[in-house]
């Protein structure tokens, strides 16, 4: 088993350091789940792993492209731009492999989700008959959080009911994606955003505590990744993006690059099949995409 | 000829009853099967059944419904069978006492808890222990690994048998005895990578997969036993189901009445095979919170709901309490908390100085369910720590311990076929071309 594609293939992040961090990067089985509060850098890691995954697996790839379902209310346009920045940057460093931008930003297929039907739909019709024609080797759900909330202020029903219909509907999509990750040997990226959670004694129970540590703000209420515990038993890897101001938490912060001078980031194992939970990792968002930051 | 009915033969009413249920009318409704088949469809032993085929067939005459399904059994006879049991090892000191030794064979055993707690490094822990020889604390059994959530990855579970092997050779070193140096000398000498070879892996995707796996479970552990290369007498001791729940949870188009049966049939397939065997069948769970609106308050529960609980016959709840990790057994023991560590080497017990090894004498102590403990008489107790030789200084050369899990890895590079190629090609498996 050892040999066998799907236990072994992992996709790089394109950054040594938190490759080595990540064990190897992110494993072509389940679900890896990367939350954290807008602007911590998940959509800039899934753009650029949607280019790396291009890259011939001696390369750190997967050797083929990637299908980006964006959900939510936000506008895709921010994505697709930075998405062109970082396509120009990859190229310019693969040119040995003769990465071409546009080849690269061609092989990424956006699709635009709705709401939660709309997202199955696609999971369950639309992506396999992709991953059937072309050789897709990585799925990103940008985010899983944005599509299943929107939906919350709009419906009517009681909140225990939405959270039973929530709940069934999330593991469905899950057993879906993990099917397809496997047959296909796939790796499945879904972002998701953190909401707040009042600190009560219930919280210990269900999270590890350097989980709670990871998301835990400054003024000491709780930022826990979206949709529950459900979803949570879903998740095979969870990583958590945290984004703290720099200046506070770190007045020594000289060394750090002047694209992201502002931030101090970290980059988290909240839970994961096979790497040290707890283990955090600082990082950056440069001009050429993300990267992680040596401890000096 | 009017058939013969079944109700009119000499049959025990709740044999009647639970044929009747399964749809069977006459005589020859029973034509051509096999008692395992039947013990099966009925939910009674294989004995049993083999016993209702010889009356219904008017080969033994079974007076006034007294078959031997009905007779008593001496307790005393139960309980001794219930000591002797052997169990496999979780390889955390504390956990193992909690669980009287260990996972028990035969019998259905869960675990539940929130994701990170280590349900699924425990799975795979047991997947390893189990294999030990019987003078390492083992059942020298193979496993049986059902993966529902994609969550097994095989390079953890390989160092994770790296950690065991390097850790019970130095153990065994310091203080082990010549049978279980010899024993460990030949396990360092084929290597990790032939325990994950005695790893059989299923990739389940839907919850009919699921059950198909649980169907053929009987004939998938006849199977290893007869291919196992050279070592007559090889077989399955531990099923891993991780998880029961994620299936049968996202399955939305069943009724609620429907998954219920579902789930009684996999448990009662399950725990068939567990007896049958005999094995350890370990359940991983999910949890899910359950509201209590009269209190106001919510607690964390194991899914499938209460008459799922009711066919485990051992529960057991990781959970987070503060920064520890605490397994609480609710159900099949006495109940207790016990405290346990997930490491780099896999689940150990929390204190550092614990040892994986009994000591070599007296071994049957060391079997011993600890539940003698009750007792005040303080000779009666096995030992102070439960036989885990707490009180063996600690001292891992670790340096050294390296040198050997990397030179016995290599030098077994290219030993033997990986197993669980081989068995994947089992009917789960629907990889497209």
């Amino acid at each position: 088993m050892l040999g066998h594609a799907g236990h072994t293939r992992l996709l790089k992040t394109g950054c040594p350091h938190l490759d080595a961090f990540l064990g190897g990067g992110i494993d072509t089985n389940g679900i890896t789940e990367i939350a954290g509060e807008a602007g911590a850098g998940k959509t800039q890691l899934a753009l650029q792993l949607t280019l790396q995954a291009q890259l011939p697996p001696a390369e750190g790839g997967l050797g083929g492209a990637a299908v980006y379902l964006y959900g939510g209310t936000a506008n895709v346009e921010p994505a697709l731009r930075r998405l062109h920045q970082l396509a120009d940057a990859f190229a310019k460093r693969h040119w040995r492999v003769q990465a071409d931008c546009e080849l690269l930003k061609n092989n990424v297929y956006v699709l635009q989700i709705e709401d939660p039907d709309d997202l199955w739909r696609t999971v369950s019709e639309r992506v396999p008959a992709l991953l059937g024609q072309h050789s897709v080797r990585l799925l990103v759900i940008d985010s899983i959080g944005g599509v299943y909330r929107g939906q919350d202020e709009e419906s009517a029903l009681s909140a225990r009911t939405m959270h039973g219909q929530r709940a069934q509907q999330l593991l469905r999509l899950a057993a879906k994606l993990k099917e397809l990750a496997h047959k296909f040997d796939i790796a499945t990226v879904v972002l998701n955003q953190v909401v707040d959670k009042p600190s009560d004694g219930q919280n210990r129970r269900t999270a590890a505590p350097w989980e709670l540590g990871a998301c835990g703000t400054p003024d000491g209420s709780m930022r826990v990744p979206a949709l529950g515990l459900a979803w949570s038993s879903c998740v095979n890897t969870r990583l958590v993006l945290t984004r703290r101001a720099a200046s506070a938490l770190m007045p020594e912060s000289a060394a750090v690059a002047p694209y992201d001078s502002m931030w101090r980031r970290h980059l988290h194992v909240a839970f994961s099949p096979r790497l040290p939970m707890g283990a955090e990792a600082p990082f950056w968002v440069r001009e050429e995409g993300v990267v992680g930051a040596v401890a000096a | 000829m009017v058939p013969t009915r079944l109700a009119s033969l000499p049959l025990p009413p709740s044999v009647l009853q639970r044929l009747a249920l399964a749809g069977y009318e006459t005589r020859a409704d029973l034509d051509g099967l096999t008692p395992d088949e039947l013990g099966v469809d009925l939910g009674i032993e294989a004995s049993s059944a083999t016993l209702l085929l010889r009356t219904v067939r008017g080969e033994c005459v079974s007076a006034g419904g007294g078959g031997p399904w009905l007779m008593p059994r001496e307790a005393l006879s139960m309980y001794e069978e219930e000591r002797a049991e052997q169990r496999i090892s979780t390889c955390a000191g504390e956990l193992d006492r909690l669980l009287a030794g260990g996972v028990q064979l035969q019998k259905l055993s869960e675990f539940s808890g929130v994701p990170g707690v280590g349900k699924t490094q425990l799975a795979m822990q047991l997947a390893l222990a189990v294999q030990l020889p019987e003078a390492l604390n083992g059942l020298d059994g193979d496993a049986i690994y059902i993966d529902t959530e994609g969550s097994f990855f095989a390079p953890r579970c390989l160092a994770m048998a790296e950690s065991l092997l390097s850790q019970i050779q130095d153990e065994a070193s310091r203080h082990g005895s010549p049978e279980q140096r010899a024993e460990v000398g030949a396990l360092v000498k084929s290597g990790a990578r032939a325990m994950l070879g005695r790893i059989h892996y299923y990739r389940v995707h839907d919850l009919a997969e699921q059950l198909a796996v649980c169907h053929v479970l009987p004939e998938a552990i006849g199977e290893i036993a007869r291919n196992a290369p050279g070592r007559p007498g090889r077989c399955v001791r531990l099923v891993v189901v991780d998880s029961i729940a994620f299936h049968v949870r996202a399955s939305t188009e069943l009724t609620y009445a429907k998954r219920l049966q579902l789930v009684g049939q996999m448990a009662q397939l399950l725990s068939h095979a567990a007896r049958r065997s005999p094995c350890a069948v370990v359940l991983i769970n999910q949890v899910t919170t359950r509201v209590n609106e009269v209190l106001g308050t919510s607690g964390l529960v194991p899914a499938l709901g209460e008459a799922w609980a009711h066919m485990c016959n051992v529960q057991v709840s990781l959970e987070w309490r503060d920064d520890v990790r605490l397994a609480a057994l609710s159900k099949g023991g006495e109940p207790g908390e016990a405290q346990f560590a997930v490491t780099a080497d896999g689940i150990r017990s929390a204190d550092p100085s614990s040892k994986l090894l009994p000591p070599p004498q007296p071994v049957v102590a060391a079997l011993a369910p600890p539940r003698l403990q009750r007792w005040p008489d303080a000779a009666a107790a096995p030992c102070a720590d439960g036989g885990y030789g707490l009180f063996e200084p600690l001292a891992h050369g670790t340096k050294r311990l390296h040198e050997q899990a990397s030179s016995s890895s290599s030098a077994v590079e290219n030993l033997q076929p990986q197993q669980l190629a081989r068995h994947r090609g089992a009917p789960t498996e629907s990889r497209p071309v």
